[in-house]
């Protein structure tokens, strides 16, 4: 199984458009706060995207929406 | 106790508007846009869905272009404090409220800006579009107008005034306090830069709730700046509306109860609620007209140049007495200036204000008959 990645859009109002616009794409994709890392900060919230990532960053940039990068998903344990 | 003063804000509310609330504080009562866990996330859901009907609603491109506010005023300072440049210059009508004219004010005092007022030529669109006109100058860094005078209903052209001050390159900001949710309105189609709109008027909304709504947002300065849930490493302010003017903690269940409204007035329809509410004050309008003894100002409020909404005197009383009377009839309405000094002095009454009434979707046509009743009796000197 590939890693598991959450695409960083900053804002939680911006992670629910991207969510919006993902699934009306036809792209699962759930809100999730972001995890902290030992480089970035853990303020902020991106979209989970269990597959088809490169897709859905395409489509979010397209529509204008600034992708902040991604960060590797913290398991739902 | 018959409530005729919902150009102030209105009462009652729809149901769902407290139930929303309620809602609010048992079920979304973590902070949004904040945590990760379940409740905060559910309660941030709960706010963008608002934020999306509004966005819908005002024709804005999306839901991260609505922030929401205390009211109304807290918008348009934004707005104005945040868009305008040292030494430039602010066109405004002459209808403006205090809202409006005391940031102005408080700025040209500053020796920030100053500012033309223009005449407004009720009922005749093309002589107030050629007045704004001549009032552009080179250095004019914003437009700032009212969508219907609080006073005197008296709608303005604004999507052609949006035009004008884009053939100049001039922001435009409009107030929308006295029409939001009474006369349709759209961002997109109006070509407004800036929307700033009470929650509690024409939306039905609870008090201390109001929203702007900006294309660009990116390009005010802010007057409040603190944590925003987002990019917390950082000291400076995030750009990205709506966070760049919705620091510390929101108001959820004023936003859930705001969202409720909304979807009333969609619910009931703009336009059948404007209809509906122009009938009643041009049916107050007539049997004054009629009576001869009410001093009337302004042309019969009907659309679409008037919002619906009515202010009078009697002759020879003060407009304090004469509410003060019809409250003893039982009877709300708003007497004095209204915090429009600017819009009293267009047609004289700054020395003895006006008496305002104006109707809501609650507001049925026995009670404004009995309203016309009870001020045409006081008039006769039968109170």
């Amino acid at each position: 199984m590939g890693q598991q990645v959450v695409i960083d859009v900053g804002s939680v109002t911006y992670a629910m458009k991207s969510r919006e616009l993902l699934r009306n794409n036809g792209i699962r994709a759930y809100v999730e706060r972001l995890p902290r890392t030992p480089n970035t900060s853990g303020c902020g919230y991106g979209v989970y995207v269990p597959n088809g990532v490169e897709e859905a960053e395409q489509i979010l940039q397209e529509a204008g929406i600034h992708v902040l990068g991604r960060r590797e998903r913290v398991q739902q344990k | 106790m018959i409530y005729l003063d919902n150009a102030a804000t209105t009462y009652p509310k729809p149901p769902q508007v407290s139930a929303a609330m309620q809602r609010a504080l048992r079920m979304y009562g973590a902070n949004p846009g904040r945590a990760g866990h379940r409740m905060s996330l559910r309660t941030a859901e709960a706010v963008f869905q608002v934020r999306e009907r509004a966005a819908r609603f005002f024709g804005a491109p999306g839901p991260e272009n609505v922030a929401f506010v205390m009211n109304c005023t807290q918008a348009l300072n934004m707005v104005i404090k945040g868009a305008v440049k040292q030494g430039g210059h602010v066109v405004t009508s002459c209808l403006e409220h205090n809202a409006v004219m005391r940031p102005l004010e408080t700025l040209r005092r500053r020796n920030v800006i100053t500012y033309t007022e223009v005449q407004v030529v009720p009922g005749d669109n093309d002589a107030t579009m050629d007045a704004f006109r001549k009032a552009m100058q080179e250095d004019t860094c914003l437009c700032v107008c009212t969508h219907v005078s609080n006073v005197w209903g008296i709608r303005l052209p604004v999507e052609r005034i949006a035009a004008l001050c884009h053939a100049y390159q001039v922001p435009i900001c409009v107030d929308c306090a006295q029409s939001a949710g009474i006369l349709p309105i759209s961002m997109a189609e109006n070509g407004i830069d800036y929307l700033c709109a009470p929650g509690h008027k024409g939306l039905y909304g609870p008090m201390g709730t109001g929203l702007l709504l900006a294309l660009n947002g990116a390009s005010l300065d802010t007057l409040i700046e603190g944590g925003t849930g987002t990019a917390s490493e950082s000291l400076v302010q995030p750009e990205e509306m709506p966070e760049r003017f919705e620091s510390g903690t929101a108001n959820v269940p004023g936003i859930l109860g705001l969202g409720a409204g909304i979807a009333f007035v969609q619910r009931m329809g703009i336009q059948n609620l404007y209809e509906k509410e122009s009938r009643l004050a041009c049916g107050v309008y007539d049997r004054f007209k009629r009576s001869g003894k009410v001093e009337l100002y302004t042309p019969r409020p009907e659309p679409p140049y008037f919002a619906p909404l009515l202010s009078f005197n009697l002759p020879d009383m003060d407009s304090e007495e004469t509410a003060a009377k019809l409250d003893r009839h039982g009877f709300a309405v708003r007497a004095g200036l209204h915090c429009a000094p600017r819009a009293h002095a267009f047609y004289g009454t700054l020395d003895r204000g006006a008496v305002r009434m104006c109707p809501s979707a609650f507001t049925g046509r026995a009670q404004t008959e009995a309203f016309a009743d009870a001020v045409l009796q006081i008039a006769g000197g039968r109170h």
